[in-house]
């Protein structure tokens, strides 16, 4: 990149060639008023508000779209310029009725302000009225024709960065307005984006908003849905959540957000929240004070201990809960209780991406996404990539357009991807192994071997595109054209989606995965479902590792440690491989469970299995904000808050330790989940002395050595990445394939995926009134000539059977399952599939049959 | 009464832009401009004369006054002149009231349309306006997209009867009544008024919207 030297103002800007006025002037802290722009999308000069003066030139130009050049000598302000600038205003403001008392962006209003700023006072203008439609029937988005000023801000975000392209500008002149491209009510992504963005109150979010924006106090916080953590704001007054909304460029995430995180806010206020601490009295909940709650916990945790001893206390900690009171959770486990028995869901599900994370893999596969800003290579692999964990999405869209990058996508899935990806890979569920040595080969061919690469290339020597492209499904050109781009590619970036991380032999792809990324000098980005995945896996509540995974079976960590907490810790005993806490359950080895924000009974794999465990159990403590199924049958329900009420720090999928704030009083009378724990050590007779989630974190950075150097005061804005040190092993590994076993008879022809559905994510997304409207019911996904050989229409009631247990459900054709493969959406408590499922080292084969 | 609906409405002040640049005229009380109002001149303490100074003859002077209008009251309480009462002197409240000129700032109300539904539609400037922080409110929306506080309340023992919302209020939709009575409590938390208390029908405010489109020479409705 070239720079060149030109003059704004007076004022000499050395500046790289491929800026605009515009940019160079605001660098250099010289203010020009703009509307229409917004410096994540192209411009496009609509508003013309920005003008500017060049030497040489008759008319003044928009310095928007003006590139810099050498010597230009420019000129911001003076009379004339003023003048037109004005003149803009007027012009827009002849149409624009002045609703400000009633419009919801009177006070944040780009249009507001400009007029005020530029001193218009008077309407010297006018125009003929134009009767227009307010449209109310787009769902969670409304536009008011009215207020419009037509800058294409919201075309251009929902074609340039959530590239569904809903919209257009109908009719031309002065009675053009926005428009869906279809024309019928818009039936979109609802990320809200185009609302963000509206410089005006021409696109509301249907929810209304109940206050003024000057009346909101604004918290800077992070979506507590997925993995992604994307920064946002929350508008908050009289403790009620009014709005999420974000900036322009805030956050890892760019100012960009899902419908999750910009309409999903409505569970924090929800009156199902709960408010007290509850105690089972026969069949009912009694409310209890926290005194008397937190005593018979004590007292029956106590009373457990002495008669069988520490380890038949479990624990759960919990993906959506901050680092602190998960690692305070596993401190009071294991300095307490004497108890090694505390997992979270994600590492019950596959070990190999909890506390496996930094011993199965060879090189690091929690990295920043950066590197797919930066990237022209994008290939990903069993990801949903629009849905799963929406904004990287939006990144990679994104790296699309400003790097120009390659997309390839592929899954077992068919998916419809807007704008479509460059190539599309359609593979045979359980072939993803195959599919990666082939591109290896490919690539290792046209590479040359390579020193490291000699050991590897008596396993390539066997392998036969042939075989692969059968085995696959995928066409033999088709591979081959992905691995020759790929193996030019500069800066590639592999993303790994659920299909990986829940696939039978996910932690064998995901290895396989990195004899690709080594190959080609590639990133690894491995997606994570729920906002703090990372987060507690590091904080070690894993019944195997410490903090920073550190092995618990070793004594040297095991001093090391007491040292610092200054307890006696328990020996941690070897289990019986593959023995969970729930199958300790069964077993009657678990007397007691405590569970911190995690609905077990919906998200463990095997749905029978925890509802027997849970039966088992003589004593079970809840520490939830709803009365979900497991809080249905615990003894004691203790309240805890939501994300809003809280202050702590959550660990995305990069790694980045971000800060979520407090925004509002607590529910109620509940409490954060770390004082809970706190107050119930005081109980139990060790004060820890904590008085703050700033004391633990310091903790945290003290014993994690991935945290090392993180100060909680320094977290702001954009966090602070955990840096994972990886002891370097070797770069190739030849991966066999293997084949998966299946569950099921001989009639259960079809083979059953299960995720989270667009708009849902966990139950918590249940509790919103806006996303439930989106998706209300749950449905299974069926391929169309599946249905269309089981005679199944859409909408049909059909019973899905396997081996564990049967669920009666609605059907949905789609196109996006391929043939073979049905899909059930996780998140519905009245359809509970994992009562299909089994453990996840197996696949589930199940048989569909129609309701007459 | 302003039957018109919202949209309506709403083209009725796109019509008042386009056709009249009156609002944004410079700023009137009744009908003399701001800038032509002049202050008074202000009496300063000037220095006592010798007489004055003697203190003796100042207060026979005003013992004089006070026996004077003792003797008066006692002969007009004892025998009340025709045609009235008793009262030639004061105001016998709470029996007899003043007759409270149109300019008097009671407790402040929202007017309360025919319907019962309240004019406020929520914009939240006499909130913030308040210099005693005393309104609080919450927007939401009615059947027929039509904005309304769903929350509105006005705490009355901060309210300092400045009468700024009054003013502020696009809408005519919060007003300083004539009411002065029954605001003292027992209790704070009755002093809290919640919307219900808040809002007087339109008919019996309809004297104060008359005085206050004159005042603040208002032209938008
Ligand atoms: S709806 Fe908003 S963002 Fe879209 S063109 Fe109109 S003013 Fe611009
Ligand atoms: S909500 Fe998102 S997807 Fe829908 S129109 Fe707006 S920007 Fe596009
Ligand atoms: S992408 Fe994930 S973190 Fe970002 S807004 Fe959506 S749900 Fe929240
Ligand atoms: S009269 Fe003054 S103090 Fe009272 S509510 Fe209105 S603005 Fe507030
Ligand atoms: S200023 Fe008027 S319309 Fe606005 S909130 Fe107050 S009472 Fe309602
Ligand atoms: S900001 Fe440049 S034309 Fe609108």
């Amino acid at each position: 990149m070239g720079k060149v030297t030109l003059t704004i103002d007076g004022k000499k800007i050395v500046t790289d060639s491929k800026k605009t006025v515009l940019e160079a002037a605001t660098e250099n802290g010289i203010y020009i008023p703009t509307i229409c722009y917004l410096k994540k999308l192209n411009p496009i000069g609509s508003c013309r508000i920005c003008i500017v003066e060049v030497e040489g030139a008759e008319t003044p130009m928009t310095s928007c779209q003006l590139p810099v050049l050498e010597g230009m000598v420019v000129n911001t302000k003076s009379d004339r310029l003023t003048e037109l600038r004005q003149t803009m205003v007027k012009l827009i403001l002849v149409n624009h009725p002045v609703d400000c008392p009633i419009c919801e962006r009177s006070g944040e209003c780009k249009l507001q302000n400009m007029t005020y700023d530029l001193g218009v006072s008077r309407q010297t203008l006018k125009a003929e009225f134009v009767k227009r439609e307010k449209r109310y029937d787009w769902r969670l988005v409304r536009y008011d024709p009215y207020l419009c000023i037509l800058c294409e801000r919201c075309i251009r975000i929902c074609h340039e960065v959530q590239g569904f392209s809903a919209y257009k500008i109908r009719q031309n002149g002065f009675v053009s307005v926005i428009d869906t491209v279809d024309e019928k009510p818009l039936d979109c992504d609802f990320c809200g984006q185009c609302i963000n963005v509206c410089p005006v109150g021409a696109l509301n979010s249907a929810l209304v908003l109940p206050a003024r924006s000057w009346e909101f106090n604004k918290i800077r916080s992070i979506c507590a849905y997925c993995g992604v953590g994307c920064s946002f704001l929350l508008d908050i007054k009289k403790d009620k959540v009014g709005r999420v909304f974000t900036d322009d460029t805030i956050g890892m995430n760019n100012g960009n957000l899902c419908a999750k995180g910009k309409f999903g806010y409505q569970f924090i206020n929800s009156n199902e929240r709960l408010m007290t601490p509850l105690i089972k009295k026969g069949d009912t909940f009694t409310p209890a004070s926290w005194d008397e709650a937190l005593q018979l916990v004590g007292d029956k945790f106590k009373e457990i201990k002495t008669n069988y001893g520490g380890e038949a206390i479990a624990g759960i900690g919990s993906e959506r809960i901050p680092n602190e009171d998960n690692y305070l959770f596993q401190k009071f486990f294991r300095c307490i209780l004497g108890s090694h028995n505390i997992d979270n869901i994600l590492n019950l599900k596959n070990s190999g991406f909890g506390s496996g994370l930094l011993e199965t893999f060879d090189s690091q596969i929690i990295n920043s996404t950066d590197y797919v800003y930066a990237s022209d290579f994008i290939f990903s692999i069993g990801a949903d990539l629009w849905e799963e964990n929406p904004v990287i999405g939006n990144i990679i869209r994104m790296a699309l357009r400003d790097n120009e990058a390659y997309l390839i996508v592929s899954s077992s899935r068919n998916l419809t991807l807007k704008p479509p990806p460059d190539y599309k890979m359609v593979y045979r569920y359980g072939s993803e192994i195959q599919l990666i040595n082939g591109l290896i080969k490919i690539i290792s061919d046209l590479r040359g071997r390579t020193e490291d690469l000699r050991e590897y290339s008596d396993h390539l020597k066997d392998i036969r595109l042939e075989d692969i492209s059968s085995k696959t499904g995928i066409s033999k050109d088709l591979i081959e054209t992905v691995a020759i781009k790929m193996s030019k590619s500069k800066s590639p970036v592999i993303l790994c989606g659920s299909e990986v991380y829940t696939h039978p032999l996910g932690v064998e792809i995901v290895r396989n995965i990195q004899n690709l990324a080594n190959l080609i000098q590639g990133k690894i980005l491995l997606f994570r479902e729920y906002c703090n995945s990372q987060g507690v896996n590091d904080m070690g509540v894993l019944p195997d590792k410490y903090p920073g995974y550190r092995r618990a079976a070793d004594p040297e960590v095991k001093a090391s440690f007491e040292k610092s907490w200054g307890f006696t810790l328990p020996h941690k005993n070897t289990p019986a491989a593959g023995m969970n806490i729930f199958d300790m359950a069964v077993n009657g080895k678990i007397k007691a469970i405590y569970v911190m924000g995690e609905d077990i009974t919906l998200r463990y794999s095997d749905g029978n299995q925890i509802r027997e465990a849970l039966k088992k159990i003589d004593f079970i403590v809840v520490q939830d904000i709803f009365l979900t199924e497991t809080a249905k049958a615990a003894d004691v329900i203790l309240p805890s808050v939501s994300f809003a009420e809280l202050e702590g720090t959550f660990t995305n999928m990069e790694g980045r330790v971000q800060k979520v704030n407090r925004g509002i009083r607590q529910a109620g009378k509940s409490k954060p989940d770390w004082e809970i724990i706190h107050e119930l050590c005081k109980k139990m007779g060790t004060d820890f002395k904590y008085s703050a989630p700033e004391d633990i974190f310091k903790e945290i950075a003290a014993v994690v050595p991935a945290y090392k150097g993180i100060a909680y005061s320094d977290i702001k804005n954009n966090g602070k990445l955990a840096q994972y040190s990886i002891p370097s092993k070797k770069r190739f590994t030849f991966i066999q394939d293997k084949e998966i076993d299946g569950t099921g008879g001989e009639d259960m022809s079809f083979l059953l995926l299960s995720g989270n559905s667009f708009f849902h994510l966990g139950t918590m997304s249940r509790k919103s009134e806006a996303m439930n409207m989106l998706t209300p019911e749950c449905k299974i996904e069926i391929q169309t000539s599946d249905a269309k050989n089981l005679k199944i229409k859409d909408g049909d009631r059909v019973i899905v059977k396997s081996a564990h247990g049967s669920i009666t459900i609605k059907s949905k054709i789609t196109n996006k399952s391929t043939p073979g493969i049905v899909f059930i959406p996780v998140n519905f408590e009245n359809v509970p599939v994992n009562l299909l499922t089994g453990r996840r080292d197996t696949v589930t084969r199940v048989k569909i049959s129609k309701i007459d | 009464m302003n039957t018109l609906g919202i949209n309506e409405k709403k083209t009725e002040i796109n019509r008042n832009l386009q056709s009249s640049v009156s609002i944004l005229q410079p700023y009137m009380i009744g009908s003399i401009p701001i800038d032509k109002l002049k202050p008074k001149k202000v009496r300063k303490n000037t220095e006592l004369t010798l007489w004055e100074r003697l203190y003796i003859p100042e207060i026979v002077r005003g013992m004089v006054v006070t026996t004077r209008h003792f003797i008066f009251n006692m002969i007009g309480f004892v025998f009340p002149p025709n045609g009235k009462k008793r009262s030639i002197f004061t105001v016998y409240y709470p029996e007899e009231k003043l007759t409270l000129p149109d300019a008097y700032r009671g407790r402040p109300v929202l007017v309360m349309r025919e319907d019962g539904t309240e004019r406020c539609v929520a914009c939240g400037l006499c909130e913030k306006i308040c210099p005693a922080l005393c309104i609080s409110i919450l927007g939401g929306e009615r059947e027929n997209k039509e904005r309304y506080p769903t929350y509105y309340t006005l705490d009355m023992s901060l309210c300092v009867f400045c009468g700024f919302c009054e003013e502020v209020c696009p809408k005519e939709a919060i007003l300083m009544s004539d009411e002065y009575e029954g605001l003292a409590e027992y209790d704070r938390k009755n002093m809290l008024y919640p919307k219900e208390k808040l809002l007087v029908s339109e008919k019996k405010l309809q004297k104060r919207i008359d005085y206050v489109r004159k005042i603040y020479s208002k032209c938008n409705y």
